[in-house]
Formats: structure tokens, sequence, C-alpha cells
């Protein structure tokens, strides 16, 4: 989901620098809990809601879980703005989305 | 993080919540954004197909399925007065957030926003707060009339002009069903797909949406008041028709067949009516024959 | 002319045809040729002892009837298949929107098929009655102690049923494919693959490949409406079987001892109890069902994997697992190359896993503890024993916080409260609570045993006034029944009495009819 936070570059983590241009960034949607839409966004509080078992996630650091079961971030896509003007992905998600399974590996 | 209405966000703030799946990777973007783009003419400012202008002013703008159209300037001496007797010891009196002992950034800044969002607030009787310190501002009984609503409006409004307009669906054109399918995508998640809102993260409470006028809830979408977000550019004056059209038919007034509706309140209430309703009368009734021979 | 050995009255015609008349004719001509006289007999003369809480097993056992009958009725309509049509219905808000077929048949039955609301909502409710019953007449089997020597495998065989039934309410609770339900599944199969080692494998197995798979539905379908069902009826066989067989417990009370059984015959007294009590339940699941709506799904829309609501819970079965999610701690293990997510595997694997298996092996466990190897036809009243009882209150109170942990957010919201320190507040209590319930029902069994004439019916004191005006309260004497005999568990006989079996030379063997 694609979430626009403010007017600047926005840098959620290091190493993030350019994954937020504009103010754009964009998350997973899936809940690294049990895989729910993470549909539920608080703008005054910046968080995003797992409407199914209320884990909390903090849009401003990279959607690191604040509250609640979820282990881990939503997965970021790193986006960029082409000469178009079009929100382009840099590239895939960098882990998988969703949660957690045997054969996933560690990031 | 608590202390949020302190801390307002930058107003520019829009959420896109993409109907594709989710595992689907976003793997065309650039369709996303054309959307986007293509639609944010009509996402409540007024560049949009009809507007009517007189002296440079913009009074009115909008399309078939939802007129904006800005609160005359005939109000703003009154709107002036109610201001500053309901609204100013806490929003300064000039309405930048900055009361008159001075501390800026207690309480939000008022210039800039637009009519509908001051329309809103003390139409929907959250404002004039009934308690200033709370986290949330909830609905109550308004304690000023819709006019003299749409004056404050009008008179912060003269400070500094800007969007969106006070508007006024027309749900003669508007879809129901796609209503719906947009409701479960873009509303669902705060307000429950039966519309009675729920407890959010830290205190804070997304509303029942049983007992609201077709116009705040386009107010709503397009000022993102409070915790809610602002939707701009990813719904189009006419997917915001249909999600109006929705929530005043089908949410507040459901064709609901299947007896009592048990408050919407999903399988937490069922389950407690079948355990204690039907259960619980067949081991009464159970007592009752069992105990006779 | 007239002979009097031809009838020719009708009052005669009925007398020649003897105290049955010509349905008892019938049943004679039949048992000539099939034998069947002899079970029947055994069978209508079975002995019911006369308690009201042992007929609350018939709760779970007619609304399972109910289920089956309305059940049969839903599948002429439902279409098991996630294939998309545009749905046309009379329900305007859905009308050109894009749903599985499964969906659209589920609103169709709703809106369009006569009949076809009040069958889903009875199917629904009847669920939920079966469900709640067979825990309410388990808690009556753990707390009398009908469980001991020689019940074990009847207990064995009645949890499995309750597990069945809870899986079986899963798979149905899934199969209209609307949004809610959808959600369930999608957790369902995140649970599913946190499994160690084979979770992903067996995931894709049991769903036919990645969420959201098209083989979901039709597999659930079937397993719900044939599969599960059928081994559901062998084992309410099988229960009610061994039920017959083994004879049913008993208070202790007047002339009532471990070797006899005291209490009514089948026939007729406990046929038209039990008969009437078929026709309550079903009114009841028929009145829920006109008056009460559960689960609309037309409001809830199709199910899409980027749509969601807040405010989903599964059916109150499955609560206590959504609510042991909601309030298990993050902790995730990821090293190795490998993830375990605990956060989900514990809470949703384990938990459920240790609770039944207590459950299963709880009649061994008290056995053990116990030395108590002697068969039990007498029931124990359950402040006899306050360990037991006070365990048992203990897991159900434990289980109960688990369920209420699943609807912190409505909590929060109608109490006004904050939702994160209702989840704290819930984390606190599920671990706390159990051990306030323990001691403090220990206690209050061990003061029951104390009360005088305790678990006996309160008799009336007479009230007299002498002739110079005073008020006396004699109590009178207790019931005769009620009167409590010192009872001593003593061995009963073996019930089949094995026939020396002597084989013929040539192989043959004579056997009675």
């Amino acid at each position: 989901m694609l979430i626009r936070v403010s007017n600047e570059n926005y840098t959620t983590q290091k190493g993030r620098e350019s994954w937020g241009p504009k103010g754009y960034i964009a998350y997973s949607k899936l809940c690294t809990h049990l895989g729910c839409p993470v549909g539920l966004y608080e703008q005054e509080l910046q968080l995003l809601v797992c409407p199914c078992h209320q884990s909390m996630f903090n849009v401003t650091n990279g959607a690191i879980p604040e509250f609640g079961p979820a282990p881990r971030p939503l997965p970021q896509l790193p986006l960029y703005i082409d000469a178009e003007g079009n929100i382009r992905a840099q590239n895939g998600y960098d882990q998988p989305v969703g949660p957690g399974f045997w054969e996933r590996h560690n990031v | 993080m608590i202390s949020s209405l302190a801390r307002r966000l930058p107003l520019l703030l829009a959420v896109g919540f993409f109907t594709a799946g989710p595992l689907l990777l976003f793997v065309g973007p650039a369709n996303a954004l054309n959307y986007t783009q293509t639609t944010r003419r009509n996402a409540g400012t007024p560049n949009s197909t009809i507007s009517v202008k007189k002296d440079g002013k913009v009074v009115k703008y909008g399309n078939k399925y939802i007129i904006y159209k800005a609160p005359s300037s005939d109000l703003d001496a009154l709107g002036e007065a109610l201001y500053m007797e309901n609204c100013a010891s806490c929003h300064g009196a000039q309405a930048n957030g900055v009361p008159a002992n001075g501390t800026s950034g207690a309480f939000p800044d008022l210039v800039g926003l637009g009519p509908a969002t001051i329309d809103f607030w003390v139409d929907s009787g959250r404002m004039p707060a009934k308690d200033v310190r709370a986290i949330e501002a909830p609905r109550r009984q308004p304690a000023l009339t819709p006019n003299q609503a749409l004056a404050i409006s009008a008179w912060v409004n003269s400070l500094s002009p800007s969007y969106p307009d006070i508007p006024t669906p027309n749900l003669k054109n508007a879809n129901v069903a796609e209503g719906a399918a947009l409701f479960a995508l873009n509303c669902a998640a705060c307000h429950t797909i039966e519309g009675d809102g729920d407890a959010l993260a830290f205190d804070t409470f997304a509303p029942s949406l049983r007992h609201i006028p077709a116009f705040q809830v386009v107010e709503a979408i397009r000022t993102g008041p409070a915790n809610m977000p602002r939707f701009t550019g990813n719904l189009s004056d006419k997917e915001v028709d249909d999600i109006v059209q929705y929530v005043t038919t089908e949410i507040q007034h459901p064709n609901n067949p299947g007896g009592f509706g048990l408050g919407g309140l999903g399988p937490v209430a069922e389950g407690f009516v079948g355990l204690l309703l039907g259960v619980g009368i067949l081991v009464l009734i159970c007592y009752w024959i069992g105990e006779r021979s | 002319m007239s002979d009097v050995t031809v009838p020719t009255t009708k009052r005669a015609k009925k007398a020649a045809e003897g105290p049955y008349g010509k349905i008892g004719q019938a049943i004679n001509e039949l048992d000539d040729r099939l034998g069947v006289a002899k079970g029947g007999r055994t069978f209508m003369d079975k002995i019911f002892p006369d308690h009201w809480s042992f007929m609350l097993g018939e709760i779970a056992l007619y609304s399972f009837v109910i289920l089956l009958v309305t059940g049969i009725y839903l599948t002429f309509y439902y279409v098991p298949s996630v294939a998309h049509v545009i749905y046309h219905g009379s329900y305007k808000p859905l009308d050109g929107q894009s749903v599985t077929q499964a969906f659209a048949s589920t609103v169709n039955i709703s809106f369009a098929v006569r009949g076809g609301l009040l069958m889903r909502q009875m199917h629904h409710w009847a669920c939920d009655i079966f469900v709640g019953s067979i825990v309410v007449h388990m808690a009556r089997v753990f707390f009398t102690g009908a469980f001991r020597k020689p019940r074990e495998l009847n207990w064995t065989i009645g949890l499995t049923l309750m597990i069945l039934a809870i899986g079986n309410g899963f798979l149905g609770y899934s199969l209209p494919d609307d949004l809610v339900s959808g959600t369930g599944i999608r957790i369902a199969y995140s649970i599913m693959e946190s499994i160690p080692l084979v979770g992903t494998y067996l995931a894709f197995f049991v769903f036919g490949g990645n969420f959201p798979g098209t083989a979901t539905i039709p597999r659930f379908f079937i397993l719900h409406v044939l599969i599960l069902p059928l081994v559901i009826i062998g084992l309410v066989t099988a229960h009610l079987f061994l039920l017959v067989r083994q004879k049913h417990t008993q208070f202790p009370g007047e002339g009532k001892t471990e070797k006899n059984v005291v209490g009514t015959p089948m026939f007729p007294v406990f046929m038209a109890k039990t008969t009437g009590f078929l026709f309550i339940v079903g009114g009841v699941t028929a009145l829920l069902g006109a008056f009460a709506q559960i689960n609309p799904i037309w409001q809830f829309g199709p199910y899409d994997a980027a749509r969601i609501s807040y405010a989903v819970q599964p059916d109150f079965y499955m609560g206590f697992l959504d609510g042991a999610l909601r309030i298990w701690p993050s902790w995730s293990f990821a090293s190795f190359g490998h993830t375990i997510p605990f956060e989900v595997f514990v809470p949703a694997v384990i938990l459920p896993g240790i609770i039944f298996n207590i459950a299963y092996v709880w009649p061994m466990l008290e056995r053990k503890f116990t030395h108590d190897n002697e068969i039990h036809n007498l029931l124990d009243r359950p402040s006899q024993r306050p360990k037991r009882t006070a365990a048992g209150v203990a897991v159900l109170v434990f289980i109960s916080m688990l369920f209420i942990a699943s609807s912190t957010d409505l909590i929060a919201n109608f109490f006004h409260l904050s939702l994160n320190y209702v989840l704290w507040a819930m984390r606190f209590l599920v671990i706390v609570t159990p051990f306030i319930a323990y001691p403090i029902t220990y206690k209050i069994c061990k003061e029951l045993q104390g009360v005088k004439g305790g678990g006996k019916r309160k008799t009336p004191n007479v009230v007299t006034r002498t002739v110079e005006g005073e008020y006396l309260a004699t109590p009178t004497p207790s019931y005769s029944e009620d009167v409590m005999e010192e009872l001593h568990p003593t061995p009963v006989p073996i019930f089949i009495e094995a026939e020396p079996d002597e084989p013929v030379e040539s192989g043959v063997r004579t056997v009675d009819r």
C-alpha cells in the first residue's frame, strides 16, 4: 500500500534513503503475523494497524512493529519517480512478504 | 506517540489502497499512478470539469457526481463573531493554533484547511470540543446550527482561501454496488464492514457511520479528520459518490432480512446469543423435563 | 348363516387382530422372519436414570439432526466453486460485482430460495448450539466423574466428536467465501504454514497450492458435507452403542449401587421425554433462525485478498484460538536460514494441542494419581472431588478468558478504553484468573462437603403456633431418596460372559440364534 507522508523525500531507515521520493512510501499490505491485509492507517499516529490481531506498525521508521503479535516489519517497496512523473518500483521486495514459514531466510 | 493532536502531520497526505492482490508486488506501478493523475482532477480541487467563476474567485466547481461550493462571503462577519466566541480560546484569534497565552503548537492551525474541514468539525458537533485535552473529539449533538458552522468556515477560509469547499453529492448518479466494493476496500478496515466503528490503536476510535449526513461523508473522505487518512487522488468524485450512496442507504438503512441484527457485532454477539439463549434455554428446558417422570 | 368364528362387526374384527392391531400383526410377521423382537425388547427395556443433567448430550444429538436436515436442504442450492460470475440478483449493493459462485449461490440461498435464509440461519444457529451443548455435556461428564473406568473410551470418542464438530463448523463457516470467512481461511493457511519443517508442504497439500487457491472451497465442501459428517455419524453411533452397552451412570441414592441401574425404561417414559426434547431443540433453533440474524454475508461482500473489515472474529468455538493469537507476544525465531514463527505456532498449534491432549489423557492421569482402578457406575458430586473440580474450573476459566481476549477491540470500543491497555489486561488476566479460580473452587468444594444435607433437596419447615402464641419451626424429614448411603466402589462383574467354545473336529460349529 502507498502512503504519502510529506512533500520531501522520505527516509524511513538507514539504507532506504532513496526509497520514499516526494514523501511517497510503499509497504506490503500483508501482515507479517498471519497475512491479513494491513488496511487500517491512522494518519496522526502514523500507525498501520492490522484489523485481525491489532499488530501496529510505525510508518515513519520502516514499519517496525510497535505493538501486538507481529514479529517483523512490513517489507518496504523501494520507489522512484520516473521522467514522466510516474511512481515506479526500483525493484521488488528484498524479502518474502507475509507471515513466517520454515523455509523463510532471515534477513 | 499519544499526544498526537498536537503533532499534526503535514496535510498533504494520501493513502492509496491498490485493488490488486498484495502479492502482486505492484508490478505495474505506472498504471497505478496514471490512474491517480487522471482522477486527481476530481479530487476536491477546483480544476474539474464545471467551474463557475465570479471576479476571479472560484465559488462553485464540480461535476455531475459532487458539486463543491464555497460558503458565501456574506457570512464572514457572522462567522468571525461566532469564531471569537467559540473557537478563539484554543485556536487563537488568527486561527493559527496559537491561543492568547502564546503557546504555539498546542492546538491545530486552521488556516488553509479549506471550508469543508472546518464545516465538518463544527457541524458534526466535534467542535467546540467538550474536553480540549482529549485525544479525540467524538461526534456529539452539534452546539452550533449548520448555518453557523458554514459561517465559521467562511470566515476562516477568508483568511487564506483554500480547498476543498463544501460538497453536495448527487446521489442520483451513484452506483451503490461499486460503492459497496469501494467501501470494503477503503473504509471497512476501520469502520467495520457494517459501519459500526470500533476501537483503534492507543485510545483512538473509528466512529459509527449509522447517523451521518451524506455531505459529511464526502467532507470526511476529502479532508481526513483526525486519524482518518485523507483520500484525494486515489478516489475520484464518482467513487466518493458511490461510497456515499452505499453508506447512506445500505449502512444506514440496510435491507437486512433474517431477524434482529445483534448490533452488527458479528460472531462475538452471535456466540453469546447462541450460548446464552440457545444452549441456555435448552439446558433450562432440560432441567424442566428431566425432573419429571 | 351366522358363524361365531367369523367376525362381522367392526369391534369383533378388531378384537380378532389381537391387542396391537394390524401394526402388531405386521410386526409379528416381521419378527417371524428377522427375529428383531428380542433386540428391540432389550432396547426398549433399557433403563435411564432420572437426572436432568443426563439429557444435556441429547441437545447435541438433536442439534446434529437439525444440522443434517437443514444442511441437506442447503446442498441443493449451494455451488462449491470459486469460478467468478457477475452477480445479478435481488440484492442491489452486489449487483454487477464479480463474485465467486460459492458466494453468489449463498446470497441466492438467502434472498432467492424459498425458505433458504431460514435454513441457512437455522443451520448456523444449530451449529453454535451443537458445539455449545457438547461443551456443556462434557463439563457434566467431567465434573461428575462419568469418564472413569469403564467409560474412558467413550470420553475419548466424545472429545474427538467435539474436535470434529469444531473443525466441521470452521469448514462450513468458510464455504460462503465471504469477506469475513475468507480472512479466516487466510489465517488458517498461515497457521498451517507456521509448523516447522513440514508447514509449507502441509499447507500446499491441504489447500491445494498457494493461498488463495481454487481448490480450497471444493475441498472444504466435500469435507464439510460428506466426509466429516460420516465420521461424526459413525462416532455418534459408537458413542451411543457404548452408552447402551455399558449402561448409564447414576447419582448415589437410595437403592442405587455400583451394580444396578435405577430409572425409567426407554419405552414409554424416556421415549416420550426425548422425542419431545427433539421437537423442543428444533423449535428453539427455528425461533433463533427466524428472529435472530446470523452471519449476514451479503453485508460482508465477497472475499478479496486486499479487502478487510475491522472487528472480524471467528465463530465462538474458534474464539479461544483467535484470542490466543492476539495476546501472544511477537516472539519469533529466525536463524540458520530458517524461520520458526513461534508467535503463531505456539498459540495456534501447541496451545490447543496441549489443551486437547490433557483432556484426552485426563482419565489415565486421574487413575495414576488416585490409584483408583475400580469400575465406577455411581457418579461423584463435584464437591466430593475438589481437586478435579477445581482443575476443571481453572481450565474452563482459562479458555473463557482466551475467548474474551478475541474481542479486545469490541471491549475497548464498548467501555471506551484504550485498545492497548485492554490487550495488556487480557494478557495478564488469561494467566492470573485460572490460578485464582483454582483455590476458590477448591475452597467452595471443601465448604460444601461440610454443609449438612449438602446435595439434598431442601425440606420445608413446618411452622406451628402453640396455645401460648409461640411459633415453632420444625424441619420435616428429608426425602427418602435423598438419604445418602456410605458407598464404596466395588468391582462389577465383567459384562460379556464368554461361553466355552468347543470346536468340533470337522470344523463345523453350532451357534445359538
